[in-house]
């Protein structure tokens, strides 16, 4: 039931991003080309400036819409994820408080084949979600791992088949009527204003676009575990090659 | 040198508009049709030079569309525009370029996105772009 009121919210999101983008065509470029004939001293200039910010702020809302509709126009390719964290990791760093512990175990995983800009975000909006969770918390922390799934026992000589990120924080934990509705759009606990509440619901689209999936442990008081796995690049390629043949004997 | 043609497909009046605005500010002769049927009966009219056209669209669809011009003329230019998917899974844009755009433009866009995409794909320059 979760899983169909998300994937319903999700097509109500699509056709609402898409009527949105048409809607900001006049708005974003002839307010620019406004611009063009207008000198900085004019006192339109300020105001169409304005317009345009404005008009950009919600282009980019949009597109987190998408991202969560899994509507948005992505690029797969064969990417190497740790290069692509790393980088998160490296952004991440300089925005952080001080006060909390930055933990980074970032080790060699096979190749993923996905949107390297997508998965990036899933990393920047998992850790500001957790650091916004910690607060003003002394002695806490935020780890983030990536590690190639250890193989099944038994299955000694077998390479592993997915690649698992994991976003650990101390900060407060969540309580469950609050879990069951974190991936839900436009869904928060901040104060207006202060989030949108997009930001999970973002990382619950990527995630399942890219055919991973995703796992919250939580213990109130004490923190959030966020699990991703995402296949390989073999792996994705092999269920890509069995789906489509099953679609052409069906 | 001549003025350069182009003809533009959209169902959303206030886009159509928009880009007509761009283009002639720049000196080009815009046509402007409201669905994929009206765009392909006045590219048999016009000839013009460079066809933008939208995706999501009543009746004919942008991708319909792209098909039929590409049967008619194998080297029509042609440039693919797009606010995203409502009804369905999937990448438009890159079914577009699959299906012989030059180029592909999501919306919103900027008017020097535009009109750069535009001045390429008349140069000649076939190869595929997107943003």
């Amino acid at each position: 039931l979760h899983s169909q009121k998300l994937e319903a919210l999700g097509t109500l999101a699509g056709g609402v991003a898409h009527d949105l983008n048409n809607t900001l065509v006049p708005i974003l470029s002839l307010s620019k080309l406004a611009l063009e004939d207008l000198s900085e001293d004019d006192p339109l200039h300020a105001d169409i400036v304005t317009i345009v910010s404005a008009s950009e702020r919600a282009r980019d809302l949009v597109k987190r819409i998408l991202a969560f509709s899994r509507k948005q126009d992505v690029q797969k390719t064969r990417i190497d994820p740790a290069a692509v964290v790393r980088q998160a990791l490296q952004m991440l760093r300089v925005t952080l408080p001080s006060h909390i512990a930055f933990i980074e175990r970032v080790g060699d995983v096979p190749s993923i084949f996905a949107d390297a800009g997508q998965l990036q975000q899933v990393v920047v909006n998992l850790v500001t979600n957790a650091a916004q969770a910690i607060g003003a918390a002394v002695h806490a922390s935020i780890t983030v791992e990536l590690s190639a799934l250890a193989a099944a026992p038994g299955a000694a000589n077998r390479p592993s088949n997915l690649v698992r990120l994991r976003v650990a924080d101390t900060g407060c934990g969540m309580e469950k009527a609050v879990l069951d509705r974190i991936f839900e759009p436009f869904f928060t606990t901040k104060a207006v204003g202060e989030g949108t509440g997009l930001g999970l619901s973002v990382v619950h689209g990527i995630v399942t676009g890219h055919g991973g999936s995703i796992e919250v442990k939580n213990k109130r008081g004490k923190g959030t575990v966020f699990t991703i796995l995402l296949p390989v690049a073999e792996a994705a390629a092999g269920a890509a090659a069995t789906a489509s043949a099953l679609d052409a004997a069906a | 040198m001549s003025q350069k043609t182009i003809l533009v497909i959209d169902d959303d009046p206030l886009v159509r508009r928009t880009i007509e605005r761009i283009l002639h500010k720049k000196g080009y002769r815009v046509y402007l049709a409201a669905d994929g049927s009206q765009g392909l009966q006045a590219f048999q009219h016009l000839r013009p030079d460079l066809v933008i056209t939208d995706i999501v669209m009543p009746l004919t669809d942008g991708l319909e569309t792209i098909r039929s011009l590409r049967t008619w003329v194998p080297d029509a230019r042609i440039i693919a525009i797009s606010g995203g998917n409502r009804s369905s899974k999937g990448d438009l844009l890159a079914q577009a370029l699959s299906l012989g755009a030059g180029a592909v433009i999501a919306k919103p866009f900027a008017p020097d996105e535009l009109l750069f995409k535009v001045s390429q794909n008349l140069q000649g320059g076939l190869a595929a772009t997107r943003q």
